[in-house]
Formats: structure tokens, C-alpha cells, sequence
């Protein structure tokens, strides 16, 4: 953690790779996290019972499933900054909004990140 | 025909964009039922394939990447299949994404169902040099394993003759299981002692789901499993008391979550596998569609391209669908003329048939190809991929409002029908999200806005139609932000969720797909000419025409008497009763606000006539003022329908319709007032 060389993903270059380190939890975004304030569409879902039911969590594990894990060779297609980030991991393209890429912290290959 | 011998339920699962709804249509050849999953506005698709003298049931779960209980589709993907226990699981895998799709494999084997793997989209992973060995990798996974390509409908017998070998027991199913590791293992075995034992979780429950993946959700620390064991046996029986033992100590050997772990694991068995069975011939992984991507989502070339793809959305909306339009319009005219000259039916019937019916109806489906064209270009920019490289293009504005990408989606697909435009909210994650991106979609200008603004330009701004019709559009977006905003500052005020998609890789459209597409949601139009439209035109012409004895469509009419009552509304706006008595009826669909001109002014589908009258009643600003009102006031009935199924309430479905006659009105009073000012009175 902290170790240094890491970079957020949200900061590299289109064409720069490296190596998936941690995802950083958003736990200060709880405010919200989940439960109350469900509009309908959710009725009928247990959301309230959840053992992590913080919203940093869920989106670690989100991008866990989708194929962004520790230790994954990640390489930056485009960079939209101060909007998304396009990456590219295994085969999948996904794109991150600016919040999320900058909570991907990334050990870069060379040349990035000093 | 045969009889049929046997019945069994087949469920489609598998990761998004993988191709599952194509699979899903080949096996059943488009017979197909749509409904929802119980209690969830989540889409639930079902049909029946045939096979030799073996009928089963399909049914299309959602996509998904993991069988969590972190999101709903998840929890329906579970429910159903431990729930109904389906004969077999297909399940679609992604040959150009092997490792990833491969992922939710090891989870759907781990619930201890028949899992056989189509693997579809070969000819992509092909073009990729991704090689696999079919049959390696079913042996590796215990598993039967179906390569196909579903876009061309290749694989789709073998994958018949594979669900039939499954359901008469001749296919072999090993049922691979992920190996944890030697810690995890031991203490998976414990809670499944503790589970099965005394004081575990009763019989009836373990029916449903095999103890292993109890134990191994339950470290994962599943609320949905937690839920229900809680519900079976309490929060103090014994499996919890195993629960806390076993990840005490997992946590002191491994120092991290849990779930992380087992995450790892289920990553590293796919690896393993895929590194067996699956060959690359090149390393670098640029692909022809990241290539596509370096000039479309470019930063600086992406938004000028997108503007450039909308531009010519609607110009080949408008320039194109012209021609047909013109031969629709001759082909309405002669039916009105030839009725009028050849029957010798009483007047009041005559009338009836060339006023109510042919006017009302006849001057909406004159639109018919714009609308087909619009659905078409819609329908592309899906089956291309496009439309998620859009949402990612315009992340930064959406931004600003406070939604993200995704939420544009919804905003495009409104151009076309605010109804299946509605309904695509479902793919945001926040439900404040949703709530925010249903109520300003309404005022994105759908197709059936069109007639309306034809009909008003021509009449009174003919030598700039276009740009008066684009000002119109433009409008529309304005607001939508404008409101998106305000409903996020006071209605619904927070973070929007965090932005994370899948860019699928771009595909040619198929002919065949993006047809069939267009014609899911074109068709809606035509039916609804056919019944809310026929039957608004014949209420309003029966309304012009009674009392009898009245001037027909007189302000001595019932339309008249009901357009008086309510002219005081729109007075302020420059609007007579006969605006009011449109407006009215167009709240039910607005194509009808044309329909009811057509009727009240009695002169059928005479354009040139009805322009004439057209420019008796209103001036050219009065006219812009009843655009502006028609584009932004209450949704048509249909989309009010539709925002109270999504929202799950009458309270959000009655605020939609009301803050938009709020704003139309304000709109429509500034214009008119600014304008009259300005001296456009005239």
C-alpha cells in the first residue's frame, strides 16, 4: 500500500501499460451507499441485509468481475481527460469515468510514472 | 407431428455483450415472449425451440458477469436457476473474451446445475489469432463444449443436439470445481459439515442450493445467502458460529478479505485452463476495433465524429424519408378523393371516412418512413457498438449535470420513441440516476413530434423549414440538461454512481438483426396508427360533427364548446379553442394534435387547404409558441404508461406529467410574450 511507483490508472497515457496493484475503496462515499431512497425499481430486493453494503465495496467487486483484479496487465487505450478512461484488460475494453480510474492504482511498465 | 415426448427448461446465461439475445432468437426462431421478472422491472425472455420430438423452453436470463448479490440481475440469475432448477444452463461465452466470460462459468458450475458452454462469436476470437481447442477445454472443464458463431446461425443445431443429449442424461458432466486451495478447502469443508449437520440449514433449502456453494458464499460474505440462512436457522446456530471461526481465521492467514481471495482463485483455475487450451498466435493485443476506437474515441476527433454520425442521423431522416413520404402522401390523397367521388354513401359517412379516418389517420402515416429510418440509424449505432463509445464521448458533459455516460444512451434512443427510451434506463445502476434520466427524457423530440413540426413549418416558415424543425430539437436538449440538473440539486441530490462499462467490440450490423430491430419498434407506430390514432380521429371528427345540424368543426361544435372551456388556459400563449381541443386529445398521443387539425378544419388531407386555415388562427410566432408547447408539454400516453412501470409509482408518472405542462407553458408564454415584443406579432 502506498508503495511507491503506483500510479492511478486515470493518469497514464493512451499506450501506456503496467500491472494492476489495488483498487482503492471509496469508503468516505457512503453517504448515500445503499438501503433507503430506492425510487421503486428496486422492490422486491433485499439490498438492506448485505454483510458489504458500502458503496466502495461493491464497486471494487464490480470491476473485480469484470476483469479488473490484482495483478492484471492493464494498458491505457484512451484518456479523456478530465473525463473517462478507455482500458483495455485481457480482452475487454472498459471504460472507467474519471472517479473511478483514478481509484486504480497501477504499477506502470516504464517510461511513466516517476 | 410428433408427439411430444419430452419438456425441459433450458436458461441462457451468460456475461453482457456476448451475444446471448442472438443465441436466444436462433434457438427460437423469434417466437418469443416478453414479460418481466416478478416484482422487477428487469426484461424476461421466453420462448420454445423444437427439436426432432423435443420441445423445450428457453429462457433468456440477464447478463451478467458474476452471480453476487451485489446487483439485481445477479440475484435473478441465481433465484431462477436454483429456484426452478432448468434441466440445463447454457451458457453463451464470448470465444474473443474467453478468459473473462470463462469467470462466470466456474460460478454457474458451482451451483451444481448442467452446464454446457456454447462458445460463441468463433469467428471473432479467429480473427483475433486466438486459437482454442474445443476439445480440450471440455475436458478440462467436465463440461460439453458448443463452438459456434450465433450472427450467422452456425452452431445452433449442435447446440440443440447438446441441450437433447443433456436432457436424456447421455452427456457427461463432470462438473469441474474450482479448487480454493488447501485453506479455504478445509474450512469450505467445515461450514458444509456445520450446514448439512445438526442445527444446519434443513433439507428442503439444501434442495435448492448444494452445500459447497452455500459454504463458499457464505465466505464470501453473500447477503443474500446470509438472508436466507438467517431465515432458516437463526443468526445464532451453529453455521454462523462456524462462519465466525473459519474467517477468523482465514483473515489471520491471509490478511485481506475474503472475497478477494476466492475472487483470485476462481481467476487463477481460469487461467490455468485457458492457458491449456487456448493458443495466441500474436501477443500484441491491438485490434482492428481498438484502432477504430483511436480515431472515433479520440480526444480530439471523438466529439466532432459524433456530432458528425447525429448530423447524419437526421439528415438521412429527413432527406431520404422524403421520397417515400411523397408517394404515401399521393397514395392517402387519391384513397380520399376517390371516396369522396365514388360513394354514394350518406354525407355524414362520407365525412366520416375522408375528415375523421383518412384526415386523422392518413396524415400521420404519411411519416411512417422517417420514423422507419430513424429506428434503423438508432438500430445501428447499437448493433455497431457505437452508441456505448458515445456514452463514453459525452461522460464530460453528462457530468456536469450530474449523471454519467450511460445516461445518454436513453437520450439518443428518445430521438426515436421516448417509450423503449425509458426503458433503457434500466442499464444505470443508481436508481436516483434513472429517476433524473426518465423524467427529462420525455422532452428529447421523439418521432412523433414530427408531424407536427411539418406540418406548422410548411405552413407558416417554408423557406426555413429545417432550421426552425432543428431549433425545435435543440430546444428539447437545452431543457432536458436544464431539468436534469435542477432535479438533481433538489429532487434527487447526491453522487451519481460510479461510471463503469463495457465498450463491446465494434460489429457490422447484420441486415437481418438491425431490420428486425427496426421493426420491433417501427411496428409499435404502425399499430398505434391503426388503434389509439384511428380511434382519437374518429372521437374528435364525431365531436366536430355533433350536434347535428352544426357547421362542421365550428366553435358551435361539442370540439368547440370543450375548446372554449379551455381556451382561458392558453390565451395567454396566443392559442384559440381549437389549439386547446388539439392539445387536449393530443395528451394521448401527439401525432393527434395533426389528426385534429386535419378533422376540425374538415378539408381531409389537403395540405395546401389546411395550411390556408392554418394561417387564419395563428401567426408565425403563435405557431412557434404551439411547436414549443406540443414538443415539451405531458408525455403522450404511452410514455406516462411506461414511466409509471419503470418507476414503480403514480406519484413520479403524475409529476412527470405535470411539471412538463409547467414548463411548457412558461416556455411557450416567454416565447410568445419576448416575441410580441420584439414586434413578431405580425
Amino acid at each position: 500500500m502506498g508503495a511507491s511507483g503506483l500510479i492511478p490508472l486515470g493518469f497514464m497515457q493512451p499506450g501506456e501499460t503496467g500491472v494492476l496493484v489495488e483498487i482503492r475503496g471509496l469508503r468516505h462515499h457512503d453517504q448515500d451507499g445503499t438501503g433507503s431512497g430506492h425510487a421503486g425499481p428496486s422492490k422486491g430486493y433485499r439490498r438492506g441485509h448485505m454483510f458489504h453494503s458500502d458503496r466502495g465495496h461493491r464497486l471494487v467487486h464490480r470491476l473485480n468481475h469484470m476483469g479488473l483484479v490484482p495483478g492484471a496487465p492493464v494498458r491505457v487505450l484512451q484518456n479523456n481527460a478530465p473525463g473517462p478512461v478507455i482500458v483495455a484488460v485481457k480482452d475487454s475494453r472498459l471504460c472507467l469515468g474519471r472517479g473511478v480510474a483514478n481509484k486504480v492504482m497501477v504499477s506502470p511498465h516504464s517510461g511513466a510514472g516517476t | 407431428m410428433a408427439a411430444v415426448r419430452t419438456s425441459a427448461t433450458v436458461a441462457l446465461a451468460g456475461n453482457p455483450n456476448a451475444g446471448k439475445t442472438t443465441v436466444f432468437n436462433n434457438l427460437t426462431g423469434g417466437r418469443q415472449h416478453v414479460g418481466n421478472w416478478p416484482g422487477v422491472t428487469v426484461e424476461k425472455k421466453e420462448g420454445t425451440s423444437r427439436h426432432r420430438d423435443l420441445t423445450f423452453k428457453v429462457v433468456d436470463l440477464p447478463g451478467t458477469y458474476s452471480l453476487t448479490a451485489y446487483s439485481l440481475e445477479e440475484v435473478i440469475v441465481r433465484d431462477f436457476i436454483s429456484g426452478e432448477k432448468p434441466e440445463v444452463v447454457v451458457d453463451i461465452v464470448d470465444a474473443s473474451n474467453i478468459e473473462r466470460n470463462l469467470y462466470l462459468t466456474t460460478q454457474l458450475m458451482e451451483l451444481g446445475v448442467p452446464v454446457i458452454i456454447a462458445l460463441n462469436m468463433m469467428d471473432a476470437a479467429e480473427s483475433r489469432g486466438v486459437q482454442i481447442n474445443v476439445e480440450l477445454l471440455s475436458e478440462l472443464l467436465g463440461v460439453p463444449v458448443v463452438p459456434m458463431v450465433g450472427l450467422r446461425n452456425r452452431g445452433t443445431e449442435e447446440l440443440k443436439d447438446a441441450v437433447a443429449a443433456a436432457v436424456g442424461g447421455e452427456a457427461r458432466f463432470r462438473g469441474i470445481q474450482v479448487n480454493y486451495g488447501r485453506e479455504l478447502e478445509e474450512e469450505i469443508e467445515r461450514l458444509q459439515g456445520s450446514i448439512e449437520g445438526e442445527g444446519g440449514v434443513p433439507p428442503e433449502f439444501l434442495g435448492r442450493y448444494s452445500s459447497r456453494w452455500l459454504a463458499v458464499k457464505l465466505l464470501e460474505e453473500d447477503a443474500g445467502v446470509e438472508t436466507d440462512i438467517t431465515a432458516y436457522c437463526g443468526r445464532d446456530c451453529a453455521v454462523f458460529k462456524q462462519f465466525e471461526d473459519s474467517r477468523r481465521h482465514l483473515l489471520s492467514i491471509f490478511g485481506d478479505d475474503i472475497e478477494t481471495v476466492i475472487v483470485d482463485m476462481r481467476y487463477g483455475f481460469v487461467a490455468g485452463v485457458v492457458r491449456e487450451a487456448v493458443k495466441r498466435k500474436r501477443e500484441d493485443a491491438v485490434t482492428t476495433s481498438d484502432r477504430i476506437d483511436n480515431v472515433l474515441t479520440n480526444r480530439i476527433l471523438g466529439f466532432p465524429f459524433f456530432a458528425l454520425f447525429m448530423w447524419l442521423m437526421f439528415f438521412l431522416t429527413f432527406f431520404l424519408g422524403k421520397y417515400p413520404m411523397g408517394w404515401i402522401d399521393s397514395l392517402v390523397q387519391g384513397l380520399a378523393k376517390l371516396v369522396n367521388t365514388n360513394l354514394t354513401s350518406p354525407a355524414w359517412l362520407n365525412s366520416l371516412l375522408v375528415d375523421g379516418v383518412i384526415g386523422g389517420v392518413g396524415s400521420v402515416l404519411v411519416f411512417l418512413p422517417q420514423i422507419f429510418i430513424i429506428f434503423i440509424c438508432i438500430s445501428i449505432l447499437e448493433d455497431t457498438g457505437y452508441m456505448a463509445r458515445a456514452a463514453f464521448i459525452m461522460d464530460r458533459i453528462m457530468h456536469w449535470l450530474g449523471l454519467h455516460g450511460k445516461s445518454f444512451i436513453p437520450m439518443v434512443m428518445g430521438f426515436g420513441c421516448n417509450v423503449p427510451a425509458v426503458m433503457a434506463t434500466r442499464t444505470l445502476e443508481s436508481d436516483k440516476d434513472r429517476m433524473i434520466t426518465i423524467l427529462v427524457n420525455p422532452l428529447m423530440s421523439c418521432t412523433a413530434r414530427l408531424p407536427v413540426y411539418a406540418l406548422f413549418t410548411a405552413a407558416f416558415f417554408a423557406a426555413n423549414q429545417g432550421t426552425v424543425t432543428f431549433s425545435l430539437y435543440l430546444l428539447g436538449i437545452v431543457l432536458a440538461v436544464a431539468m436534469a440538473k435542477l432535479f438533481r440539486k433538489f429532487l434527487f441530490p447526491g453522487e451519481s454512481e460510479p461510471f463503469v462499462m463495457e465498450l463491446p467490440p465494434y460489429r457490422w450490423p447484420t441486415l437481418k438483426g438491425t431490420l428486425v430491430h427496426m421493426w420491433d419498434r417501427g411496428s409499435l407506430f404502425l399499430r398505434k396508427a391503426g388503434t389509439v390514432i384511428l380511434a382519437g380521429s374518429v372521437v374528435i371528427w364525431l365531436l366536430s360533427y355533433l350536434p347535428p345540424g352544426i357547421e362542421y368543426g365550428s366553435s358551435g361544435s361539442l370540439a368547440g364548446m370543450i375548446g372554449r372551456a379551455l381556451e382561458p388556459l392558453v390565451a395567454p400563449l396566443g392559442f384559440d379553442w381549437r389549439a386547446a381541443v388539439a392539445l387536449l386529445f393530443g395528451f394521448v398521443a401527439k401525432e393527434i394534435v395533426v389528426s385534429t387539425y386535419g378533422a376540425l378544419f374538415g378539408v381531409g388531407e389537403d395540405k395546401a387547404a389546411i395550411s390556408a386555415s392554418l394561417q387564419q388562427v395563428f401567426t408565425p410566432l403563435t405557431a412557434y409558441c404551439f411547436m414549443a408547447f406540443t414538443l415539451l408539454y405531458t408525455p403522450c400516453l404511452a410514455t406516462v404508461a411506461v414511466i409509471r412501470k419503470e418507476t414503480g409509482s403514480w406519484k413520479w408518472a403524475a409529476f412527470a406529467v405535470g411539471y412538463s405542462l409547467a414548463l411548457a407553458w412558461l416556455v411557450a408564454f416567454l416565447i410568445y410574450r419576448v416575441g410580441l415584443l420584439f414586434g413578431l406579432g405580425g
